[in-house]
């Protein structure tokens, strides 16, 4: 059941904004792709030139190798999840789930008020359609809710019904937008949960819409990431979060966000923090600021050290459970904050007040020029400031 | 806070105990309310139940109390039946003609882009325009001789009508006419039902297949505007109910013609017989009230969801 996606070369423009430009996306049959970046970026308007809803000013949608760009939505064998359901208010959670099959089997006439009872055959496709709504609904577990209105569901109930509409006619892509980012924190995580249950148990492709990165990190087998109509990267999500594209992504991906910090590369090609080398060096003939990219869980904080290292003032730690997030300000300038996570059981005093260190591992540190594009680095031999 | 706060100052007041201050205390909030409520629409209300029991004239100087004498007068004066059943007709003709021509129009309007607000002053032009000063143009428009629309049948071979003196074609003709003063402002309760409804309710129905014309229709649009559907159905019959001025400068209630209201005018105001007119109103008023019920509660079922 399960199809690929293709799309070559898509444009989008309303009016004289540009919207999309040139996003060029594969997606493998089975896949769970997730769709992400900043508030604006163009993530619904390309869902919704995927599924038929929106048409491109350039470009080519194929949906399992066949284009798709002529043909309408319910004859592209989509679905589509929308972030407020979009459930019709005055149909029971049956009618709703009904809607697309009867839409399929029954010609016009037999759907029409009042004229439909002449249908001889109606009955019979009705009573093959509520046997295929219950077996969606044993699925979902929406058994009990079906009489219901909308009105009368509470949001998680409301999605699983629309979740249910979505599957119930087998479509080879479902496109999901946002569709969690309604529900509270808890039923969101289960919610989660539920969508990535579902995704191993129908194989079919998904192509899911979402502000969140952790949900992306959590769902997905791959992320696309979209940062003003372009498509900064695409990869599964340890690549965007351990070889970031771009500041970006990496600001992007990762809660706590990664610390950014300015630093420049001296003509020698190293790469010097403050007044202090780092132990990391640029890619040849690469010289002037640079942005030098950390996250929290690769500094580590040295209290009494006597090697030259870039220090901090410890302003707060907080307890997050397992770990444990220290705010420092650098000392260099108090302006530029820094957020270390460490494990809850490390040993170590960590007074507010308190100057530290800092260190990392070369290898970890992400390096990021003027234009926020990623730069290789190379360690050096002598590591500097930094520890192992 | 303030509860806790002010309790114990409160308690200090021996004399009442806590379920009859309450009770004072509401009793308090709720005069202002009535009494306004008994000043404007009680009373009044009041006036004409008992006016309508009497043969109070103006000018007259004793009265007399009748009990239900005005109402079985009315109920067997063979005038005022043939006004209620006008009356009946000419909401049976305004009430479906302004819900579908209303929404018909409202449907067009909503799908132009740039000549939008073009057409939405245009149709509402009718309804800013006084019904007085545009009958006249009605009474040209369609006069047997000289007006536009005779000509127009007899060019296309039908014989010539009587739109305002042929006794059967009256109500229906003044029923156009309302008809041409009322859609414009059920347009723009349409057009206000329209807007509001979500985007993505079209989006999920072309998802499902039906986006076709028809199935939009009938899958979002009209269940969706249920609620403006009955208010505007609500309004309309209420101002069919009310016919009045075209009845008064077109044909003046001649044969055929009688409305109710004209025909309370007639009484109260032409033969001066102020109780038999009140008694009129009272009729008029339960008809009115009857309907509205009946609607909300018939409307109401299906609206709501
Ligand atoms: N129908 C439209 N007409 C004009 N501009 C539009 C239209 N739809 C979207 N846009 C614009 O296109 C841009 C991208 O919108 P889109 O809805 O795709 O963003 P998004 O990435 O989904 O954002 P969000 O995370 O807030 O949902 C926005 O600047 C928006 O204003
Ligand atoms: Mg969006």
């Amino acid at each position: 059941m399960e199809h690929s996606l293709e799309l070559t070369r898509i444009s989008k423009a309303f009016g004289k904004a540009g919207v999309l430009s040139e996003i060029d996306l594969t997606v493998e049959p089975g896949e769970f792709l997730s769709l992400v970046g900043p508030s604006g970026c163009g993530k619904s308007t390309l869902l919704r030139i995927i599924a038929g809803l929106e048409r491109q000013d350039a470009g080519q949608v194929r949906i399992g190798g066949r284009p798709v760009d002529d043909l309408s939505p319910r004859a592209r064998n989509i679905a589509m999840v929308f972030q407020n359901y979009a459930l019709y208010p005055h149909m029971s959670a049956a009618e709703n789930i009904a809607l697309p099959l009867m839409v399929d089997r029954l010609s016009l006439p037999e759907r029409l008020p009042l004229i439909r009872h002449l249908s001889l055959r109606r009955k019979r496709i009705e009573a093959a359609i509520s046997s295929e709504i219950g077996k969606v609904a044993e699925a979902l577990q929406i058994e009990p809710l079906l009489a219901r209105k909308p009105g009368q569901l509470s949001g998680g109930q409301r999605q699983r019904v629309a979740l249910a509409r979505a599957m119930v006619r087998q479509p080879s892509l479902f496109l999901m937008d946002e569709p969690l980012s309604n529900l509270d924190a808890q039923l969101r995580v289960h919610m989660r949960d539920e969508l990535t249950e579902l995704h191993r148990r129908l194989g079919a492709t998904f192509i899911y819409v979402t502000h969140d990165q952790i949900e992306a990190m959590t769902m997905s087998t791959r992320i696309a990431m979209l940062d003003g109509g372009r498509l900064a990267q695409i990869g599964s999500p340890a690549d965007l979060y351990e070889r970031p594209a771009s500041l970006t992504v990496a600001r992007f991906i990762g809660s706590p966000a990664i610390n950014i910090l300015p630093a420049r590369v001296d003509p020698q090609g190293h790469v010097i923090l403050g007044t202090l080398p780092t132990g990391l060096a640029a890619p040849e003939g690469m010289a002037g600021p640079v942005s030098l990219g950390l996250r929290p869980e690769h500094i580590r904080l040295h209290s009494s050290c006597d090697r030259a290292m870039p220090m901090a003032t410890l302003r707060r730690s907080e307890h997050h459970g397992a770990d444990r997030l220290l705010h420092l300000d650098l000392a260099e300038d108090r302006q530029t904050g820094l957020i270390v996570r460490i494990p809850q059981d490390e040993t170590g005093h960590f007074q507010p007040g308190e100057t530290y260190g800092i260190g990392f591992a070369p290898e970890k540190a992400h390096l990021f020029n003027s234009s926020g594009q990623r730069l290789g680095t190379r360690p050096l031999p002598a590591r500097i400031g930094a520890a192992a | 806070m303030t509860t806790l706060a002010l309790a114990p100052a409160i308690d200090r007041v021996p004399q009442r105990s806590r379920p009859v201050r309450e009770w004072l205390a509401g009793t308090l909030f709720v005069v202002p309310a009535t009494m306004l409520l008994l000043a404007i629409i009680i009373a009044p209300l009041l006036c004409l139940l008992i006016l309508s029991m009497t043969d109070y004239e103006i000018g007259a100087m004793q009265i007399r109390w009748l009990g239900l004498g005005n109402f079985e007068k009315a109920l067997s004066d063979p005038v005022f039946r043939r006004a209620m059943g006008n009356t009946l007709l000419y909401v049976a003709l305004v009430l479906p003609g302004g819900v579908i021509l209303g929404l018909l129009v409202a449907l067009l309007v909503h799908g132009r882009t740039r000549s939008r607000a073009f057409y939405e002053v245009a149709y509402f032009l009718p309804v800013t325009a006084t019904l007085i000063a545009m009958a006249a143009v009605w009474q040209f428009l369609l006069h047997p001789k000289l007006g536009p629309v005779n000509g127009l049948l007899k060019a296309a071979g039908f014989p010539e009508m009587g739109f305002i003196s042929e006794p059967s074609l009256l109500i229906p003709t003044l029923a156009v006419i309302g008809l041409w003063n009322l859609i414009g402002f059920n347009m723009i309760l349409f057009l206000a039902g329209l807007t509001a409804i979500p985007r993505d309710l079209y989006d999920a129905a072309e998802i499902d297949g039906a986006g076709g014309p028809i199935d939009r229709f009938l899958t979002v649009t009209w269940p969706q505007l249920a609620p403006t559907t009955m208010f505007v159905a609500v309004t309309t019959s209420i101002t069919a109910f009310k016919v009045f001025d075209t009845v008064a400068v077109l044909t003046r209630g001649r044969d055929g013609s009688e409305v109710l209201l004209y025909a309370i005018y007639l009484e109260g105001f032409q033969y001066f017989k102020i109780g038999y007119s009140a008694a009129l109103t009272v009729i008029f008023l339960a008809f009115m009230l009857a309907f509205s019920v009946f609607q909300a509660f018939q409307l109401d079922r299906r609206v709501h969801y």
